[in-house]
């Protein structure tokens, strides 16, 4: 969806077509879904980030300001929401997965696979901050444009480049696929 | 520009693995939400975190007693204590129904539009089945360290600055308030106007309740709370994962303080915490940080400053 439709859907839906909202959301919830899932590693909170990331959208659509890309907008919320519940599972068990794979309680393969596609990767993002991982998904995955990616995580564009740079070489130092001797490297094992 | 994407390829085909979930659909939750709730608002954090203590209160965990620590005065009474939240004598905490949410998100709303430094008594008339009268305090605000140290005089002395950098950038002071509103006058008031709320200003006291102060360098923050605990009985505070922490007394210029460290995925949680009563009131001050600069014995150089600040 272009910028031009997504800003006709808009201008109806704050006119009172509320149920054109569902259209904007088709257009975007993937790309949503898809950086939350990356971010919170796991699938069904992803989906519940992706429900709440729409709802406070909608919730706010009057306050959104058209200078932003309304796909930069979202980000934004999904990152600040992210960040929410990244800083409330710091103080919970919060499927400790990983810690219940050491003590030997559940297979690690077959559990992951419910909550995350890879487990070298998991691990791998394991050792990002979020502010890392957002980095590494918009810049390196999605293909944001710097000035884009500083509207979504309020920073300087020209800091953002070189810290991408950094990130994806943290991020390929801590990548270790595990036909290639394994990665559970259970101390930075839950996605914070 | 596509040179550098090419270079990071690798990664992006990583994160295109058809293992990826792509054929989600959350249109129909959404909108149901949006419909059943067209007034109401999400509450940003106030019951995002009752939920979260009400998921931790209900997790079963293989606990396994641990010793907890305190600290006594020269009369041996408890001034500080720390336990686990399983031993906390309220666990069950209500997950609030969407009418409360929806005061509470109101409540949040005309915190926000107050000034800072001001308190007063509200009656919100919607979703308040009980007509509850809130009273909503705004703390004072000072974003330059010596209007602040105006302001709490010179029974506290902050500093400008520590060791590795850090440098004041924020604080703020909160009072005991004067509770005293007529409930009837309130609800009169609110008969006789369309608004959804009413509320009338309330005083403070001169007993303070807390003082936040907030040091920078670069990325990394440390927090220092000075918090009034007179008569809060064994001033207890209930950890999650006590197990997990590790606690250690330590005794800086005579004066004992615990010490704990709690890891929190890559980072870990770093604190100290002291009573003084040399004011004839007893104060709990806390530090806390996530920072890699700091460790005990950090924590014992920023607790002596405090303590021989003057």
């Amino acid at each position: 969806m272009d910028s031009k439709e997504t800003d006709g859907l808009l201008d109806l839906i704050l006119q009172g077509d509320e149920d054109r909202y569902e259209e904007l959301m088709k257009a975007y919830q993937v790309k949503i879904f898809n950086y939350c899932y990356h971010i919170l590693g796991h699938q069904m909170e992803a989906e519940d980030a992706t429900q709440e990331v729409f709802i406070k959208a909608y919730r706010n659509l009057k306050k959104y300001k058209r200078e932003i890309p309304f796909a930069a907008w979202l980000y934004k919320i999904a990152y600040n929401h992210c960040m929410d519940v990244l800083r409330k599972r710091k103080w919970s068990r919060f499927l400790p997965f990983l810690q219940e794979a050491e003590r030997g309680e559940s297979h690690i393969d077959i559990h992951i696979e419910d909550v995350y596609f890879s487990e070298p990767v998991y691990l791998a993002m394991a050792t990002l901050s979020v502010e890392e991982r957002t980095l590494l998904i918009l810049r390196g995955v999605e293909e944001k444009t710097y000035e884009e990616i500083s509207q979504i995580m309020n920073k300087n564009a020209a800091s953002l480049r070189k810290k991408f740079e950094r990130t994806a070489v943290k991020f390929r130092t801590a990548y270790v696929p595990l036909e290639k001797g394994g990665a559970k490297h259970a101390e930075s094992a839950r996605l914070t | 520009m596509q040179n550098q994407r090419d270079s990071h390829k690798d990664i992006k085909d990583l994160f295109s693995d058809p293992r990826i979930p792509q054929q989600i659909d959350v249109t129909k939750a959404v909108m149901e939400k949006i419909q059943s709730q067209k007034e109401r608002f999400f509450v940003k954090y106030k019951v995002s975190l009752l939920v979260a203590i009400a998921i931790l209160a209900s997790v079963t965990t293989a606990y396994a007693a641990v010793e907890y620590l305190q600290l006594k005065n020269e009369q041996g009474e408890v001034i500080y204590q720390e336990k686990d939240a399983t031993q906390a004598p309220n666990t069950i905490i209500q997950e609030p129904d969407a009418a409360m949410m929806a005061l509470m998100q109101r409540q949040s709303e005309i915190e926000e539009q107050m000034e800072p430094g001001t308190v007063a008594a509200v009656y919100i008339k919607e979703n308040n089945p009980k007509k509850s009268v809130r009273t909503i305090v705004k703390p004072f605000e000072f974003a330059k360290l010596e209007d602040l140290q105006n302001k709490v005089g010179s029974q506290f002395m902050i500093p400008a600055a520590f060791p590795e950098g850090f440098v004041y950038v924020s604080g703020s002071v909160e009072y005991e308030v004067k509770g005293d509103y007529d409930k009837e006058e309130l609800y009169k008031l609110a008969e006789a106007t369309d608004q959804d709320y009413v509320q009338k200003p309330l005083e403070w006291t001169d007993e303070l309740s807390h003082i936040v102060v907030k040091y920078n360098a670069g990325e990394d923050e440390i927090r220092v709370a000075i918090t009034n605990i007179e008569g809060v009985l064994d001033n207890t505070v209930y950890y999650v994962n006590q197990d997990e922490r590790k606690t250690e007394k330590v005794v800086v210029d005579q004066k004992e303080a615990i010490y704990s460290e709690q890891p929190m995925g890559e980072s870990t949680h770093k604190s100290i915490v002291w009573v003084t009563e040399d004011t004839g009131k007893k104060l709990e001050y806390r530090i806390s940080t996530n920072s890699s600069k700091w460790n005990a014995e950090a924590a014992k150089k920023w607790m002596k400053v405090f303590l021989t600040a003057k």
